[in-house]
């Protein structure tokens, strides 16, 4: 792949979930956006957007991490590329008010433009690849189909739906709709904890669409959110099953590759 | 002033997995919710006028609640000009004695009901069946669930939990004791013939009918009721009697706000362009017409007015369509009897708490939502039902009605995370500490708040290097190529 | 010819058509006055096959003169009722196989029709019989349910009940099973009529 218009800097939001548990996909973006000329920062002061202890209610304390991401971000204006959909939309929707939670008044103004302007900068992997990386010739070494599953931050809040299918068929993956795509797939950060009855049971059943979509040829499950995908391929590892769960970005470093072999 | 709301008093846990285990009623909400939001899906498309309507439906709602007063004082006032009698409730209890002193200064020992979620909301039959009434729900679901002494499962389909084989065990039941033949078989045809039988025989004995209202109309007097069945038309037009109980939310002003807003319950609830029949009352009978001979509205407030001004006023929007039912992950895996309150899926997990002010219905908004935001995507009324979920989980926490060792967890966290230094340790500390948990390279327990996870999940290990350290390792400074 | 104003009702017609078709209920048309009995006869098999018994009507002024009672015993009514609000309606109505009443107006985009109560119309013939036939002029076909709506708080002010029906009274609250006919009518039909002034003369013809 390569950059339309010559070098482009940007700044990487990795994300708390592949920093801890899966930083091979922060290192396949990485090499994904390296190797089509994209020049990775990743300002190494970024911990967690604060989605989880916001979602629960804490506000307060989510208010507190969401100053952190801004104090870190602010300074630029390159892209911020989240490798997460729903973490992006967070920064994007809730921070210019959450921001505000707790500061002194005379500075909320301050804040909440901050804010605003961070958000303005944060744009989803896949959404960024799809409008500014085109495919190289390089052949693919990728599964050839996979089934998609789309995060609901990404699909309802950023309002973003044709991205990531886009990206990777610009490669030859054929992707396969799920039955009832647009179901949560029970993650919904803390409330897989707390309440993992109804969590487990929504994700069986999107693991049963899975399994239906691997009926008409998909041979995993790509999304752009990590959340969704610990949380399925949890459940299938416990259970025994043994689809391949991939981020977009891995499945875009893999179809990268020149085939037989790195 | 707070409402009263009643309550299912097992806890959560239990009433959630009693939805969880319920076969049947999973499956039927599986198909029915799906093919009411394919029906919704379809039946805009091709139709841009009625996204207009709904556009100005909204508009319609949000202004009636901004002068709720004023109109119900006009409202009362065109009512009575036609001939209607109106009552204002101010609390469940005062409206359940005012239709119980209705129906005895009149004599009243049979009432026929079309379904309303008020009056389930007001527990009305337990009260008019206390003064020695038949009270007799109509609406097909709704009788399923009265002879099982149930309460609905979804406000469209109220019997969804119920599959053929026991409906047909209590109509047997049922038609020995009212002297007719059983259903012939337990297909939903026979099932539905021995109901309009039996029915019947109700409505024309009654001598009082009860319907809640899909809207009331201020400048005209007007109450409407929205059914596919048909039995809202024997209540308004065979009974002598008749008693709309309309939460004072129901108003609109004009009746242009009413064109917009009628086709909208169907539209959104199941994807018709209409429902069957669309039956507008405004008055008793004139000399030799057709209706009830007394016609009465009760207006009942129970908590809605201690909305208004507030973030959440626009539930008060609400027009029961059911669609974010439809789309709600959470409601089609443990269906509404899980929600222990009469309002179920999303709006019932925020109008219980709200309603009630915490009483009835506190746990909903942390239990029975992934805010994965189907409902606000699919609210034709543009309430912000998200958004309020969020909210109310605030409010919890403020008003210290959460866990206190989940309180200290999610303290700990954001503290810990606020700092790149803290984020970092305890990543480290994690890493270390998991080991006891570890089985092939995968996580399968952890304390504390992620205990939830493991019941049913592993999980990765935290990584030996991180990304932080990766790109400290590789690309971090002097390290870069 | 056919006049701008015929094309645009002609257009009406055809949507109300599609609609009140995909709610499940029968449609038929007559274009001349001489029609009536074969169309009345064709609704009633289409409705009730070679099923006899009572019959409770009431048409609109437009179409009172003609031969009624005469038509619907030709179709196989034992008794026919004409609507009569000093009558017992409702066992008349309880008993009838078949309800046959005018119409106020219908909606062409949803398949609606109109029916408003006064002294000579009741609503009880659409509610009680197994079956119901709407007898509904082309010439008060209107294109959205707010036009028809808007045409109602008239001088008299608000009539006291006022009904649209929008196909069969159904269910599917059995185990997701759609069910027609649960306390109102099953079986629906509506015949569209053009009146004289609606279509030229030799249109009619």
């Amino acid at each position: 792949m390569k950059t339309e218009l010559g070098t482009r800097t940007v700044r990487l939001f990795a994300t708390c979930l592949i920093d801890a548990f899966r930083p091979d996909v922060g290192q396949a973006a990485v090499q994904v956006l390296e190797q089509a000329g994209v020049e990775v920062q990743f300002p190494s002061s970024q911990t967690c957007c604060g989605q989880f202890v916001f979602n629960a209610g804490y506000r307060q304390q989510a208010a507190v991490l969401a100053r952190h991401f801004v104090s870190v971000f602010q300074d630029e204006s390159t892209p911020i590329v989240a490798l997460s959909g729903s973490c992006a939309a967070m920064v994007v929707h809730e921070y210019p008010t959450l921001v505000i939670d707790g500061v002194a008044a005379g500075e909320t103004a301050s804040w909440a433009a901050a804010a605003r302007a961070v958000g303005g900068h944060v744009v989803e992997f896949s959404q960024w690849v799809a409008a500014h990386l085109t495919p190289s010739g390089a052949a693919a070494s990728a599964p050839r189909c996979l089934a998609l599953h789309q995060g609901c931050h990404m699909r309802r809040v950023l309002g973003e739906n044709a991205e990531p299918a886009q990206v990777l068929s610009r490669h030859g993956i054929e992707i396969q709709e799920l039955v009832d795509a647009d179901q949560c797939c029970g993650f919904g950060g803390t409330y897989s904890m707390t309440e993992w009855a109804v969590s487990t049971a929504l994700g069986d059943a999107k693991i049963a669409a899975l399994e239906e979509a691997g009926r008409r040829g998909a041979m995993g499950l790509v999304s752009a959110d990590l959340g969704c995908l610990l949380h399925l391929q949890g459940r299938m590892r416990r259970r025994g099953l043994s689809w391949p769960v991939y981020h977009v970005a891995e499945v875009l470093r893999e179809a990268m590759q020149p085939q037989g072999g790195e | 002033m707070a409402g009263h709301l009643p309550a299912d008093i097992r806890p959560w846990n239990v009433r959630r997995d009693n939805g969880l285990t319920n076969a049947i009623m999973r499956e039927t909400l599986a198909s029915g919710t799906r093919r009411f939001s394919e029906g919704k899906r379809q039946v805009f498309q091709g139709y841009e006028s009625q996204e207009a309507a709904r556009q100005a439906g909204v508009q319609a709602k949000r202004r009636a609640v901004a002068h709720l007063d004023e109109l119900l004082e006009r409202a009362q006032a065109t009512i009575q000009a036609q001939g209607g009698t109106t009552h204002v409730a101010a609390t469940a209890g005062e409206a359940r004695a005012i239709v119980r002193e209705i129906a005895q200064n009149a004599g009243v020992r049979l009432v026929v009901k079309s379904k309303s979620m008020l009056t389930e909301e007001l527990e009305l039959n337990k009260e008019l069946a206390a003064s020695g009434m038949r009270v007799i729900e109509t609406d097909l679901g709704e009788y399923i669930i009265q002879l099982a002494r149930e309460t609905p499962s979804h406000i469209l389909a109220p019997a969804a939990h119920k599959n053929r084989a026991q409906i047909r065990a209590l109509f047997e039941v049922d038609a020995q004791q009212a002297h007719l033949p059983p259903p012939a078989d337990d297909d939903a045809r026979s099932l539905t013939q021995f109901a309009r039988a039996r029915l019947r025989q109700e409505f024309l004995a009654a001598d009082m009918g009860i319907t809640g209202g899909n809207f009331c109309v201020v400048e005209t007097g007007t109450v409407a009721l929205i059914t596919n069945e048909g039995n809202a038309d024997w209540v308004t037009s065979v009974p002598r009697l008749l008693v709309c109980v309309v939460g004072i939310e129901k108003l609109v002003e004009t009746w242009e706000d009413l064109t917009h807003l009628i086709q909208q319950p169907a539209m959104n609830g199941i994807g018709q362009r209409l429902s069957s029949y669309t039956t507008l009352i405004s008055g008793p009978r004139s000399q030799f017409g057709e209706g009830p001979e007394e016609f009465h509205v009760v207006f009942v407030d129970n908590g809605r007015r201690s909305l208004v001004g507030t973030p959440y006023e626009d539930v008060l929007s609400c027009i029961r369509c059911g669609a974010c039912l439809n789309v709600c992950p959470v409601f089609r895996q443990v269906g509404g009897h899980a929600y222990g309150s009469v309002y179920s899926g999303p709006i019932g997990v925020v109008e219980t708490p709200l309603l009630t002010d915490f009483e009835v219905g506190a746990e909903l908004p942390s239990v029975a939502c992934t805010v994965c935001h189907a409902c606000g995507e699919a609210c034709p009324m543009d309430i912000d039902l998200p958004g309020h979920i969020l909210r109310l989980r605030q409010e919890k926490v403020r008003r210290h009605l959460t866990a206190r060792s989940a309180n200290w967890s999610y303290g700990m966290w954001s503290g810990a995370w606020a700092t790149p230094a803290g984020y970092r340790r305890s990543l480290r500390l994690a890493r270390l500490a998991q080991k006891i948990y570890l089985r092939r390279g995968w996580l399968r327990n952890a304390p504390g708040l992620a205990h939830g996870w493991f019941i049913t999940r592993d999980m990765p290990k935290v990584a030996d290097i991180t990304f932080h350290e990766w790109w400290a390792q590789n690309r971090g400074t002097g390290a870069h190529d | 010819m056919t006049k701008p104003w015929a094309a645009s009702q002609e257009r009406l017609v055809q949507m109300f058509e599609v609609h009140w078709r995909e709610h499940g209920g029968e449609l038929f048309r007559v274009r001349e006055e001489q029609s009536w009995p074969h169309v009345l006869n064709q609704a009633w098999t289409t409705l009730l096959g070679d099923q006899g018994g009572s019959v409770v009507y009431w048409v609109n002024a437009d179409v009172a003169h003609l031969n009624w009672e005469n038509w619907l015993r030709r179709c196989g009514a034992q008794a026919v009722y004409g609507w009569d609000a000093a009558d017992d309606m409702r066992s008349r109505c309880a008993q009838a196989v078949l309800g046959l009443t005018g119409s106020q107006w219908a909606v062409a985009e949803t398949g609606s029709v109109a029916l408003i109560a006064d002294a000579d119309r009741g609503l009880l013939p659409s509610v009680m019989p197994p079956a119901h036939i709407m007898l509904v002029s082309t010439q008060h076909l209107v294109e959205t349910v707010q036009e028809g709506l808007q045409q109602i708080p008239g001088s008299h002010g608000m009539p006291p009940l006022i009904k649209l029906v929008t196909g069969p009274s159904m269910t599917a609250d059995i185990e997701g099973t759609l069910v027609v006919g649960v306390h109102g009518p099953g079986r629906v039909a509506v015949i569209l009529y053009d009146t004289v002034g609606t279509l030229g003369a030799d249109e009619l013809r």
